[in-house]
């Protein structure tokens, strides 16, 4: 056993830790065309496709390390569905003719009768849009079959469902769903993929979650009251510890179930999402009350952190799903 | 990063099983009550089987009797044990004491204790706390003096687990006397002290199991040789440290597999009891509460490996133990809870559930005192926020 990562996972986090330090933190969210640009930095970089790219692509832990790492630096864009429509789209193409050179800034929207919201983030950087829908009723742990199609991004595609900028959710109209080139899927590949998705989408939450710690320790070494840092009363110093255990045991169980997922498992991802979506919320609601009225003012960027997470938390199945899944393992 | 077994930790576990399977962990002798911590009950008769086969100072150098091999062998170990409920309660304090004799004794001290260490015979008791001195250790008023070629030891030691049934005390003591302003953290030295040193008595503390796991330790006039002393006079605040970190990792590492082995007994029960004209299991919510504590137990059992690598490593560990035990702690007590929410009013006395609720109600009630034991959760949660995160003290 080695906990440690290897050289080129710390190369990973290194690479990913510099770009959110250089370009996320400096750049003006609010502006689409400037995220378009993030996101193009991204695929520069390689990594919404890491995880396609056959005998050169990288083990899930190698993609997990890296969402983390970019996750604790504030990056809130839509990596974890580009990196599962990227496995969708390479592992279907045989029998649908979607590769993934075909495919051009694709992301993913998980629609029908599937666990997750028929939204998606993050379509405003798309130029293509991955739509999966599964044709049959989704129970946790039952098999599903699947129909994929590919959506042009343009406007009359897109409905923005929400807009509190970074965060853009949208959803695919009901004319471009209706209209579209619908495929059966393999159902196996699609719900690789689709665990792989929730085990990324658990280490987002780690790494949000951690960049939430961090936060609130810092400010509670800073932000002094009644002639101290806040950080020296105990009630503050408690609840740092908790948030602080929660968020490392969520943070191994994600890498154990990265580690056995592309083999098939099940209960492993399961509770890797569920624990995640629960603790790392847990934690950072908290982290509001320590940073007290400044945490819940828009101006501050942890509100944005939250949504970030509470997406998270609910792509490729909500904590309610997957603990439902273990209910019946 | 790998979480796969190595194949010698693999081909560890199944000799393990097989020798558990050769002889039932239940039917070894107990002589001291199963404190709840997931290491069993004390069974000397066990103890000494496993001294036979080398797997007492499984890791230690070879040159002190150890066995050489890989730590994750003796963390294997102490899981598969714990997975069975065997009654190896000194084991991973007996592994700890004999590092540190290998670390800091004398050599006298090393060739007395360590080859009885390995064949089970010695095992070993806390005398850190003191009615006085319990969250804050240091201000200890046990003192030990030089007289000729012994030190004299004169002091009361209390919450020493399973003292009576040990043999021999890991006493602290002050030998120097700190001046105005000093720092109490010096002038405290270690001892050995064996249970039939004259003038060493223990009171038994009957606690709420209506067992006794706890002890007294008056120590009055108690000589011991000048060799008994753990490391340099006056350096034993060192050994303090290292002695309770080492304690809230390896005395709680066999937590987690003791509770997937309670809730998977849980489980059975559960999904073959009927109440109220159903399973236990199908009652609102229950299905979900086991789910969850499944899930945290997995999570923390990986964080107490995490931490073996560490330490194998010398990675340091600024607040982990604190953190872990915590953890593994405070979830035990909510296991305990589900215990009785799924065992309800049998689990209380016990009637026509034989084991099953025997065990939970020991579980739950020794559960009470375990956030307590070794370091409070509330001292644990500062020592965490100063020393991991990096807070001022308060």
């Amino acid at each position: 056993m080695h906990f440690g990562l290897e050289d080129h996972q710390e190369h990973l986090v290194a690479t990913a830790r510099q770009w959110v330090d250089q370009r996320w933190a400096r750049a003006d969210l609010e502006s689409v065309d400037e995220r378009c640009r993030l996101w193009l930095e991204l695929e520069a970089n390689g990594w919404p496709t890491m995880l396609g790219l056959g005998a050169d692509a990288a083990s899930v832990l190698d993609a997990v390390v890296t969402v983390e790492a970019l996750a604790r630096g504030g990056c809130s864009l839509a990596l974890v569905p580009a990196m599962v429509s990227t496995l969708i789209g390479t592992g279907t193409s045989t029998d649908s003719n979607v590769t993934s050179e075909g495919l051009s800034r694709p992301l993913l929207v998980i629609d029908g009768t599937s666990p997750a919201e028929p939204v998606a983030r993050g379509l405003e950087v798309a130029q293509e849009i991955l739509v999966a829908r599964s044709t049959t009723e989704a129970s946790p742990g039952s098999e599903r079959s699947w129909q994929i199609a590919i959506v042009g991004a343009e406007e009359k595609a897109v409905e923005v469902v929400q807009d509190e900028n970074p965060l853009l959710l949208c959803g695919i109209s009901e004319s471009a769903r209706s209209g579209a080139e619908w495929r059966d899927a393999d159902p196996e590949i699609v719900e690789k993929a689709w665990r792989i998705g929730a085990v990324l989408s658990a280490a987002e939450l780690v790494g949000v979650a951690q960049s939430v710690v961090d936060m609130c320790a810092s400010y509670a070494k800073d932000r002094i009251q009644g002639g101290k840092p806040i950080g020296a009363h105990q009630a503050i110093q408690h609840r740092l510890a908790d948030m602080l255990g929660y968020v490392e045991r969520c943070r191994y169980l994600c890498y154990a179930a990265a580690q056995v997922v592309e083999d098939g498992a099940t209960t492993e991802v399961h509770q890797a999402k569920a624990l995640a979506a629960r603790d790392c919320l847990t934690t950072i609601r908290s982290g509001h009350q320590v940073l007290g009225a400044i945490g819940f003012s828009a101006e501050h960027g942890l509100p944005h952190l939250h949504k970030q997470a509470l997406v998270a938390a609910h792509e490729f199945g909500s904590a309610s799903w997957h603990w439902a899944a273990l209910e019946t393992d | 990063m790998n979480f796969t077994f190595p194949d010698n930790a693999e081909r560890f576990r199944e000799e393990v099983r097989a020798f558990l399977a050769a002889r039932p962990p239940g039917d070894y002798k107990v002589d001291a009550m199963d404190g709840g911590y997931g290491s069993g009950a004390v069974s000397h008769e066990f103890m000494r089987a496993l001294g036979e086969r080398g797997w007492i100072g499984l890791s230690w150098p070879t040159e002190f009797g150890g066995g050489g091999r890989p730590m994750i062998e003796t963390l294997v170990l102490a899981e598969e044990l714990a997975l069975a409920s065997a009654p190896m309660g000194p084991l991973t304090g007996s592994d700890q004491w004999g590092w540190s004799l290998i670390s800091d004794a004398n050599e006298q001290l090393r060739q007395d204790l360590l080859p009885k260490i390995a064949a089970g015979e010695y095992t070993s008791w806390q005398g850190f706390s003191e009615p006085d001195a319990g969250s804050d250790l240091l201000a200890l008023t046990t003192r030990a003096a030089r007289d000729g070629d012994e030190y004299v030891i004169n002091g009361r030691k209390i919450w020493s687990s399973e003292a009576g049934s040990y043999t021999h005390g890991q006493v602290l003591a002050r030998t120097h006397e700190i001046g105005d302003g000093g720092s109490r953290t010096r002038g405290l030295s270690m001892f050995v002290v064996p249970n039939d040193a004259p003038g060493l008595t223990l009171r038994p503390i009957v606690s709420l199991t209506g067992e006794v796991y706890h002890y007294e330790a008056f120590l009055d006039d108690v000589r011991v040789p000048l060799w008994r002393i753990m490391g340099p006079e006056g350096e034993g605040f060192r050994e303090l440290l290292r002695g309770l970190d080492r304690d809230r990792f390896w005395g709680r590492f066999h937590k987690p597999p003791a509770m997937l082995r309670n809730l998977r007994l849980l489980e059975d029960y559960a999904r073959t009891t009927r109440r109220g004209g159903r399973s236990i299991i199908e009652e609102p919510g229950l299905a979900r509460r086991l789910a969850e504590l499944r899930a945290e137990t997995e999570a923390t059992r990986l964080l107490f490996y995490r931490f073996g690598w560490q330490l194998d490593n010398d990675i340091p560990t600024p607040y982990e133990s604190a953190l872990y035990k915590t953890l593994a702690d405070e979830l035990g007590q909510r296991v305990a809870n589900f215990a009785v929410e799924v065992l309800e009013s049998d689990m209380m006395i016990g009637r026509d559930r034989g084991d099953l609720s025997t065990e939970m109600r020991q579980l739950y009630l020794t559960s009470v005192g375990q956030t307590i034991a070794g370091g409070t959760s509330e001292v644990l949660r500062t020592t965490v926020a100063t020393r991991g995160l990096g807070l001022a003290k308060s």
